[in-house]
C-alpha cells in the first residue's frame, strides 16, 4: 500500500538546523514559523484552550535545548509534536482543575451555545468540528494528525508511541464517527 | 455517506489531498476517485475537515523564536566564561588560605571580592591598595552568600552584590552583574603565588603580590 513515507527530516529543516548549530538565530525563527501553526492547531485539539502559544514556545525552547542530540533521521516534526504532546499530557496531569485547560475525556464536547456563536457561514466547518470534538481523546489526536497535518500512519505512531496498526484502526473508527455526526 | 469497499484506497485519501503520495499512486486514487461516489463524498469530507480544523491560534513566533535563542545565549555565555571563573576561584581560595588561614581579621583598607563558591566555603581576596573598603560577595552556590569585611562583618552603606540559590537561577540582571563582577576580579593575576607562611596584609608586599 503507497503511503506518505516523509518520516526523515525535511531537508529544509536539516539545513535550518545546521545553521542554528553554527550560531544563525535567524535559522530558529525560521524553524518557529515552519511549525508554530501545525503544532499550535494539534496542541489546540489536545484540549488546551488559553495557553497554547505558552505549550508552544515551551515545545520550541525543550526542542532546541535537545537539538545536539536529535538524530536527523527521524523527522523534526514527528519530534516536535511528540514533545508538544507530552508537555500537553504532564499539564493535565499536574493541574486537571485548572480553568482555561480541559481535561482529555470522552465526554468532551463543543457546546451548542459555542456552536450558535458561529457564523452561519461557517455552519459546515462548526459541524466537522463539533463531530471532531465527540471523538474518543485517542481518535481526535490521529483524525488530526491524518487529516489536517497529512501525517503518516507511521509518523502518527511515532508522535502517539503506539503501532502503525493501531493508528489505523483510530483513524477508521475515527472517519465513521464523524460521517455518522455528520449525517444525523 | 457510504464506506466503499477499497479500504486501500480511502486509506490514502488524505494522503492524496494533501499532496504527498508518489505519481503512482496519485493516478491510481485519481482515477477511483473520478468514478467512486463513496470516496469522492469522502474526499469532500476530508478536505471540510482540513479546512475546519485548519483554524490555528495565534501565535507569535518571533518572541518564540528570541525565547529559544535567549534560552541558548545564556548557558553558552557561561560556558564561554567557565574556565576563567573557575581559575579566579582557585586562586582566590589557594590566596585566603595562604593570607588568613581560615580566620585572622586585617585592615579596612584594602578592596575585597569575597566569592562564596557553595562548595568550599569563602575566599576573601584582597584586589586594592589604601582605598576605602569595598566588598563585592557572590554566591553561586546553594548556600547563602555572605558579604563580608574581615573584621567588621557586613557594613552598611557599601556596595555588595549578593545572590542566593543556582547560578540557573539568575534573571538576565542578576546574571549581567555577576559576569560584571567577574570581569573586573580579572584583575587577579592568573598564576598561583607562592605560598607564604605570614604575609602582612594591606602592607605594599600584598599589594606587589596581587
Amino acid at each position: 500500500m503507497a503511503e506518505s513515507t516523509l518520516t526523515e527530516t525535511d531537508p529544509a529543516d536539516s539545513a535550518l538546523i545546521a545553521r542554528w548549530h553554527s550560531g544563525d538565530e535567524r535559522a530558529a525563527t525560521l524553524l518557529v514559523e515552519r511549525h508554530a501553526s501545525s503544532l499550535g492547531r494539534f496542541i489546540a485539539s489536545l484540549g488546551v484552550r488559553g495557553e497554547v502559544e505558552e505549550v508552544v514556545q515551551d515545545t520550541f525552547v525543550r526542542a532546541f535545548g535537545s537539538l545536539d542530540r536529535f538524530r536527523a533521521e527521524s523527522s523534526l516534526r514527528t519530534w516536535l509534536f511528540t514533545i508538544a504532546r507530552n508537555l500537553v499530557r504532564d499539564r493535565v496531569r499536574a493541574d486537571r482543575t485548572r480553568r482555561n485547560t480541559v481535561p482529555i475525556e470522552d465526554s468532551d464536547s463543543v457546546t451548542e451555545g459555542d456552536a450558535l456563536e458561529e457564523t452561519v457561514a461557517e455552519e459546515t466547518a462548526v459541524r466537522l468540528r463539533l463531530a471532531v470534538e465527540r471523538l474518543t481523546p485517542m481518535q481526535r489526536e490521529v483524525f488530526t494528525l491524518r487529516v489536517s497535518e497529512g501525517m503518516s500512519y507511521r509518523e502518527i505512531a511515532q508522535v502517539l508511541g503506539n503501532t502503525e496498526g493501531a493508528a489505523r484502526v483510530h483513524y477508521f473508527n475515527a472517519m465513521r464517527s464523524v460521517k455518522e455526526f455528520i449525517d444525523e | 455517506m457510504n464506506d466503499c469497499p477499497r479500504a486501500d484506497i480511502r486509506d490514502m485519501l488524505p494522503d492524496w489531498i494533501h499532496g504527498t503520495l508518489d505519481p503512482t499512486s496519485v493516478a491510481l486514487v485519481t482515477a477511483h476517485v473520478a468514478q467512486c461516489a463513496d470516496c469522492a463524498a469522502e474526499a469532500d469530507l476530508l478536505r471540510a475537515a482540513r479546512a475546519a480544523l485548519a483554524r490555528a491560534p495565534r501565535i507569535d513566533t518571533g518572541r518564540i523564536a528570541a525565547a529559544v535563542n535567549a534560552a541558548r545565549a545564556q548557558p553558552r555565555e557561561l560556558r564561554r566564561r567557565w574556565p576563567a571563573v573557575a581559575g579566579i576561584f582557585a586562586v582566590a581560595a589557594g590566596i585566603a588560605v595562604v593570607m588568613f588561614g581560615g580566620g585572622p581579621e586585617r585592615d579596612s583598607g584594602t578592596m575585597t571580592a569575597s566569592v562564596d563558591t557553595g562548595v568550599a566555603g569563602s575566599a576573601t581576596v584582597p584586589i586594592g591598595g589604601s582605598a576605602p573598603a569595598q566588598v563585592l560577595a557572590v554566591n553561586t552556590g546553594d548556600s547563602a552568600g555572605s558579604a563580608v569585611t574581615p573584621g567588621s562583618g557586613s557594613r552598611a552603606g557599601q556596595p555588595q552584590l549578593v545572590m542566593g540559590g543556582g547560578i540557573t537561577d539568575l534573571v538576565d540582571q542578576e546574571l549581567e552583574a555577576l559576569l560584571g563582577v567577574l570581569d573586573g576580579v580579572e584583575a587577579i593575576p592568573s598564576a598561583v603565588p607562592e605560598p607564604v607562611m605570614s604575609l602582612p596584609v594591606g602592607t605594599s608586599a600584598t599589594e606587589g603580590l596581587l
